[in-house]
């Protein structure tokens, strides 16, 4: 990887590239979701394509790979959710956009037992790789419902980099697999490089290394955590940031090696604190780590209840840069806790 | 069409439906004018066009009524009465608006007016409306329930679970496709078959017609006779009425993406505004009567946008609330 050139992209142009070039190498990769192309039928007119995808992940795809195999579907969630079960049980590689969070709810039957199911419950004969994406945005943030389904593997990326590695690996991998995307990272340029690589399901990574404290993100969290972590350095705390990436499996040997090393845990979700990866993360090490914690562990979360739309409070809503901080202060026992009005 | 009945064009509601087509038009209108300045304002999922076929609906209605709808809301929250200066508000997410700045366009409700809410999921609205239907049936009064939905929602699950509910059990839910002939950037010939809405109540039983939905006073007739038809025999009707939406999906979208000017100007030349007040002579409504409600109108909204700039956004305390409306320990929530 380190011989291929790296160029900044945004995280839906690296998002693009992978579809790319997974459909250039395995013509079984079929794209289905609604207005991935967008004006369909109106060829005639001169109008190849509309929308290219709500956020631009599919746009320019039809040119290459024709409506053959970048399906606009109606907005029929379960009916073409469930269709994909069905081309993944018959070999082909479906990748399906479901546009926002809350759209995942209307097809939740086929992903849950059409999907996830089938392997298991039928005597693990065959599994059915379906490739969901999906959203985090003010509608919800809903990963929790899919990590919560035994047989899915659950992602998170958190920029261009993770990802374009995360969808190649997805897109081979024998199970089912969701993608959240996150709708505050979608225009986020970062570095990626050219060309094929995959990140491996189920691993976080160390984004900080650090001493005092471990941040774990999800998402956009991570660089919220990140920035957490340039203002708690100059207070003299050294947290170590870890990008949790995979939401099931979670990635249990990077986070208990962290916790190890810095004795503090605080979790960083922004989703709803009930059955969520954070406690899932605390969980995790108060069962393995709990000799190895100097502290309490904390999560940072938004308050259990829906993200409203009124500006300021949808501002408030999820964990700041200046939250984290709060809590990494009462969790390292500093006395400087800097006083900022948090919402955890 | 069916000719069950027809109705009376009596100069009140002649002039409320297009009292209620100029605010929806104006407000929108305004709400644009308002974030093109900068302001913290939203527009949501422009309606401009579309006024007709909710003006001409909610005058065929009672209060008690139930109305669902959409995400495409703020027209039909204003046709069934809820205040426009709690619907202005709402856009700004102000304490003020009808949803006291917690929901926005998409979770909108009055219960006042029996306005029961907008939906952001497309055909989520129309399973309550059938149990609200269900209730104004054993409630054994004559209430109605009543669904707008877009041509999108004719391709849900929902819709078609919730069709077959109301023709078995013979319920009283009036299922109104609002057809602006797009889901997002897609269009209907595409993604439907048939094309034609109305046809797919058909097999189920339920009596069903299309309407120019760029004719109030048409959609008003047809729903008028459906709508007493239904109080009588507690029977679900579907129509169906035709428009187009002027702007994009949502406020933003540019249409050339998916749509040709030539059809665009099509159905601009038939606004619902130009061609109520062709039509509003021989209904008996004069153009005197007509700018007097327009100026009218355009007080309100200016009075309306005044009061959502001024209100104060909910307090960050309203984000510790519990979310139960029966909290289980005092204090509420404890997260």
């Amino acid at each position: 990887m380190t011989s291929q050139t790296v160029r900044l992209l945004r995280f839906w142009q690296a998002e693009r590239e992978a579809l790319q070039i997974e459909m250039r190498r395995n013509p079984k990769v079929i794209l289905l979701g609604e207005d991935i192309v967008g004006a369909a039928g109106r060829e005639s007119q001169g109008i190849i394509e509309g929308w290219g995808g709500p956020y631009g992940t599919t746009r320019g795809l039809v040119q290459e790979f024709g409506r053959a195999r970048v399906v606009d579907t109606p907005i029929s969630e379960a009916g073409f959710l469930g269709a994909a079960a069905g081309l993944a049980e018959s070999g082909y590689r479906p990748w399906v956009e479901i546009m926002f969070p809350s759209f995942l709810a209307v097809c939740l039957d086929q992903l849950i037992t059409n999907i996830a199911q089938k392997y298991h419950l039928y005597g693990r004969q065959r599994s059915v790789p379906v490739v969901v994406k999906t959203l985090i945005n003010n509608h919800g943030v809903l990963y929790a419902l899919a990590a919560h389904i035994p047989g899915l593997k659950v992602v998170a990326p958190s920029d261009p980099f993770t990802v374009k590695g995360l969808t190649l690996a997805a897109l081979r991998d024998e199970d089912p697999v969701v993608i959240f995307d996150n709708i505050s990272l979608l225009r986020n340029e970062g570095p990626v490089p050219e060309g094929d690589y995959v990140l491996p399901l189920g691993k976080a990574r160390v984004v900080r290394d650090g001493s005092d404290v471990t941040l774990v993100g999800i998402s956009a969290m991570t660089g919220i955590c990140l920035q957490a972590a340039d203002a708690l350095a100059q207070d003299g705390v050294s947290a170590e940031v870890v990008d949790l990436l995979s939401l099931a499996p979670i990635d249990e040997a990077t986070i208990l090696a962290s916790v190890s090393k810095t004795g503090r845990l605080v979790v960083v979700d922004e989703g709803f604190p009930q059955c969520s990866p954070a406690h899932d993360v605390i969980a995790l090490v108060a069962q393995r780590a709990l000799s190895q914690l100097v502290a309490a562990p904390l999560a940072v979360t938004p308050p259990h209840a829906f993200r409203p739309f009124s500006g300021p409070l949808n501002a408030a809503y999820a964990p700041t840069s200046q939250s984290v901080q709060v809590a990494v202060h009462e969790v390292v026992g500093s006395r400087s806790a800097p006083l900022v009005s948090a919402t955890r | 069409m069916t000719k069950e009945r027809v109705v009376m064009r009596d100069p009140a509601t002649i002039s409320e439906i297009y009292r209620t087509m100029q605010r929806a038009r104006q407000l929108e209108t305004a709400l644009i004018a308002a974030l093109t300045a900068g302001k913290p304002a939203h527009v949501g999922h422009p309606g401009s066009g579309q006024e007709a076929v909710a003006a001409g609906t909610c005058a065929a209605l009672r209060k008690e009524d139930h109305l669902y709808c959409a995400h495409r809301a703020k027209h039909w929250a204003i046709a069934k009465g809820a205040p426009v200066d709690g619907i202005a508000s709402e856009m700004w997410g102000k304490e003020t608006g009808i949803a006291h700045g917690l929901g926005g366009e998409m979770h909108m409700r009055d219960d006042n007016v029996g306005f029961i809410g907008s939906s952001h999921i497309v055909g989520g609205s129309l399973p309550p409306a059938v149990g609200s239907a269900m209730a104004a049936k054993l409630e054994g009064g004559d209430r109605i329930a009543v669904v707008a939905f877009g041509d999108g929602a004719s391709v849900q699950g929902t819709f078609h679970e919730s069709l077959n509910l109301a023709a078995i059990l013979e319920l009283p839910v009036l299922f109104l496709c609002e057809n602006n002939q797009y889901a997002e950037s897609t269009s209907v010939e595409y993604f439907s078959r048939p094309i034609e809405i109305y046809r797919k109540a058909e097999p189920y039983g339920i009596a069903s017609v299309r309407v120019d939905g760029q004719d109030a006073l048409a959609v008003f007739e047809a729903v008028s006779s459906a709508v007493h038809a239904m109080r009588a025999d507690r029977r679900p009707r579907f129509i169906e009425a035709l428009t187009y939406r002027y702007l994009g999906h949502f406020y933003g979208d540019k249409t050339s993406r998916y749509r040709t000017p030539s059809e665009e100007s099509v159905w601009t030349q038939r606004d619902p505004l130009i061609v109520f007040e062709a039509k509003a002579a021989a209904a008996g409504l004069d153009e005197g009567t007509m700018r007097t409600i327009r100026d009218e109108v355009a007080q309100e909204i200016t009075r309306a946008m005044r009061l959502a700039e001024a209100s104060a956004y909910p307090p960050l305390a309203e984000l510790g609330a519990s979310p139960f409306a029966h909290p289980m320990r005092a204090g509420g929530w404890d997260r």
